[in-house]
């Protein structure tokens, strides 16, 4: 039961994610990733992806606010499971579960949303700066690498 | 304040991390459509002529292809970190250490075991009473936390950290886990074997991932490149996954030199004697002898020794891997053999006037190995950092000789032992040094040959007191029946022990096997 739950929630969020993404994408090209066929580096060019964004997305402040978030969620948490008193505090019993899964449940979420909302940090620092590397949307493949071009 | 004592109460705290995860990818995933500014597709470019254009490479890097004249292919060093990330990515690797930590706790928790279920007592205890040596058994100690390990090292490389940046953050996540993730003490073993395991497992299981991935393909063989490297370097497949570099476009990788070879046959076992001098303690093995089991096996040969512009050889530029796995009809799975060793810094220099294919170096630096021999009757294992020196001979027909030596500082040596005193184990656990020795000779049309051998010799720390020698001796040869794809090999292994201990008594193994199989490389 606990495997199932735990490959169904990883599963799940593989397949969200990849999904919300994969939408987003088709979004944002106005077209399917899949229609785009054309081997013309001049073409290439030109469907070069311009998504509109509100500033607070832009410029990934948005990933402040999922690191804050996080781990004040998760500190809560694992404060929660540090208020905790067991009768038993080193035997198995669903008291010592149950603190346990609160404490490395709130670290959990602090790492985990941490990295994400670094990741929207970069991404944003990197968006609002002057790089020089960019990549447009290709000739002949899909953006969306992990979908078979149809 | 009413208590989590309950089973959907801790389901419900389980999804939540989850759920996060998907949230808030959702988010992420939008940047990735204007990636044009992304710091993850900010490549180190290596340029070459190609007779046919490739557009689709070139698709990837616009501002800097437009610069290139048709034809030209532009790739990346898949393992070195993108140059202009910005310090958050220090950050981002703790963060990816510390959800390491919280996946191997799952992991536990899933499997019930009993001593991962820490509360603020146990927390409280572990800070209070300090390190000791564990009580754990040999493969989950020289096996397991290496493999922990290298979860934390590769995370933090993942993030876009060098390997010298990723140690601390190896040996932070070992101390996490330790101090915070079990309600036994802490334990002292398992912070060198955690820390410098996973350093040395880390950094090759990211170099091989490394030459699975590739970022301008697209379907299918994408998806199948993103699974396989998440297999071998799962932390970095966790990465990719969230910051959107899995489905990512950019420049295919840099192809590194390397020989992989995946071999499968049989190993017989000729001898195995034991003798000691321990009162009431037999001569038998403890399990009879086997005469067969079937062996199945992966090495690899990383790197071509070059060195780089500069005249060095970076961190595991260049490595060996081994990786064996025993199973018998008559005792199932018999065992399990794990070698590493890779160059940590060298300074190459240039031995003879031969040039191009020809040219001969040596290599003088330092390297680091991994070695562990989990036999069902003898196990040893050790980890070693230390001076070592390669010699390379090259010529033109493929025909390369080498021979290399070290001799290392062994932070954690466990060897399996009739007497162990009180400590609980069967095996003691020792400080010591070692000594290496290994050779190859590839002879082109002819085959391979090659040896390699280490000698261990400890001061048991924990345990019977006394010194512990080991060595461990593996010949091969191969030759070629199909070229490039398909050949036969044999290889004799010898493995002894010998320990004297304080309390006078001594007590001797010995081991050896031939593995006759066949073997599929490059």
């Amino acid at each position: 039961m606990r495997a199932k739950l735990f490959i169904t929630t990883l599963t799940t969020a593989t397949v969200l994610t990849a999904s919300v993404a994969h939408a987003d994408e088709a979004m944002v090209s106005g077209t399917s990733t899949h229609s785009v066929q054309s081997s013309a580096p001049a073409k290439a060019m030109q469907t070069t992806p311009q998504l509109k964004r509100p500033a607070w997305q832009a410029d990934g402040s948005l990933g402040w606010f999922v690191i804050a978030t996080s781990v004040f969620v998760g500190t809560g948490l694992t404060g929660f499971g540090l208020g905790q008193t067991c009768d038993d505090p080193f035997g198995v019993n669903a008291c010592t579960r149950g603190t346990s899964m609160a404490l490395w449940g709130g670290i959990g979420i602090a790492a985990l949303g941490s990295a994400i909302g670094l990741v929207i940090l970069q991404k944003g620092r990197a968006r609002t700066s002057n790089q020089t590397f960019a990549t447009v949307k290709l000739g002949p493949l899909g953006d969306f690498r992990l979908i078979p071009a149809l | 304040m009413a208590r989590i004592c309950n089973e959907h109460a801790v389901r419900a705290v389980t999804s939540l991390a989850g759920v996060l995860l998907v949230a808030v990818s959702a988010w992420v995933s939008e940047a990735r459509a204007d990636s044009s500014t992304s710091p993850f597709a900010t490549p180190k470019v290596q340029l070459g002529r190609t007779p046919q254009p490739n557009m689709s490479l070139l698709g990837g890097l616009p501002k800097l292809s437009m610069a290139l004249p048709a034809g030209t292919i532009v790739r990346r060093d898949y393992d070195e970190p993108m140059p202009n990330l910005s310090k958050l990515r220090y950050l981002r690797a703790g963060a990816n250490v510390v959800a390491a930590a919280y996946f191997v706790w799952q992991q536990n928790w899933i499997g019930g075991r009993e001593y991962i279920f820490p509360t603020r007592k146990a927390w409280s205890n572990n800070l209070k009473n300090g390190f000791e040596w564990d009580k754990d058994p040999i493969q989950t100690n020289f096996f397991g936390h290496p493999y922990n390990g290298s979860f934390y090292f590769t995370g933090a490389r993942a993030a876009g950290l060098t390997f010298w940046e990723a140690i601390p953050y190896t040996l932070g996540g070992s101390l996490t886990w330790e101090l915070f993730g079990e309600i036994e003490r802490p334990s002292m073993n398992d912070m060198f074997t955690t820390t410098f395991g996973g350093i040395i497992l880390g950094e090759v299981l990211y170099r091989l991932s490394s030459q699975v991935l590739n970022d301008s393909e697209s379907g299918w063989r994408r998806l199948g490149r993103e699974l396989l490297a998440a297999g071998i370097a799962p932390l970095r497949g966790f990465d990719r996954l969230y910051t959107g570099n899995a489905w990512a476009n950019g420049p295919a990788g840099i192809k590194k030199h390397y020989e992989i070879a995946f071999n499968t046959g049989l190993e017989r076992t000729n001898s195995i004697e034991f003798n000691n001098d321990i009162p009431n303690l037999s001569d038998d093995p403890p399990k009879e002898p086997v005469a067969g089991a079937l062996l199945t096996a992966v090495q690899v040969d990383y790197g071509d020794w070059l060195p780089n512009d500069r005249g060095l050889l970076g961190p595991f530029d260049a490595f060996r891997f081994y990786a064996a796995g025993n199973v018998s009809a008559r005792n199932g799975f018999q065992g399990v053999q794990i070698y590493g060793d890779g160059i940590l810094h060298g300074w190459s220099s240039w031995i003879t006037r031969d040039s191009g294919h020809d040219q001969d170096n040596n290599v003088l630096g330092f390297s680091a190995s991994y070695d562990y021999q989990g036999l069902s009757q003898i196990n040893l294992s050790g980890i070693g950092i230390g001076p070592s020196d390669t010699i390379i001979f090259r010529r033109q027909n493929g025909q390369r000789f080498r021979l290399g030596m070290d001799f290392q500082w062994v932070p954690i040596l466990g060897t399996t032992s009739a007497d162990t005193a009180e400590s609980g184990r069967d095996y003691n656990l020792s400080v010591g040094a070692a000594t290496g020795v290994s050779m190859q000779w590839d002879l082109a049309r002819w085959g391979r040959v090659g040896f390699r051998a280490r000698h261990y010799l400890g001061a048991v720390v924990s345990g019977e007191s006394g010194i512990e020698y080991t060595q461990y001796s593996r010949f091969w040869y191969e030759l070629d029946v199909v070229p490039k794809m398909l050949g036969l090999g044999i290889a004799p292994i010898v493995l002894s022990r010998y320990g004297r201990y304080d309390n006078g008594t001594r007590f001797r193994g010995n081991f050896d096997s031939v593995q006759l199989y066949v073997t599929l490389h490059n």
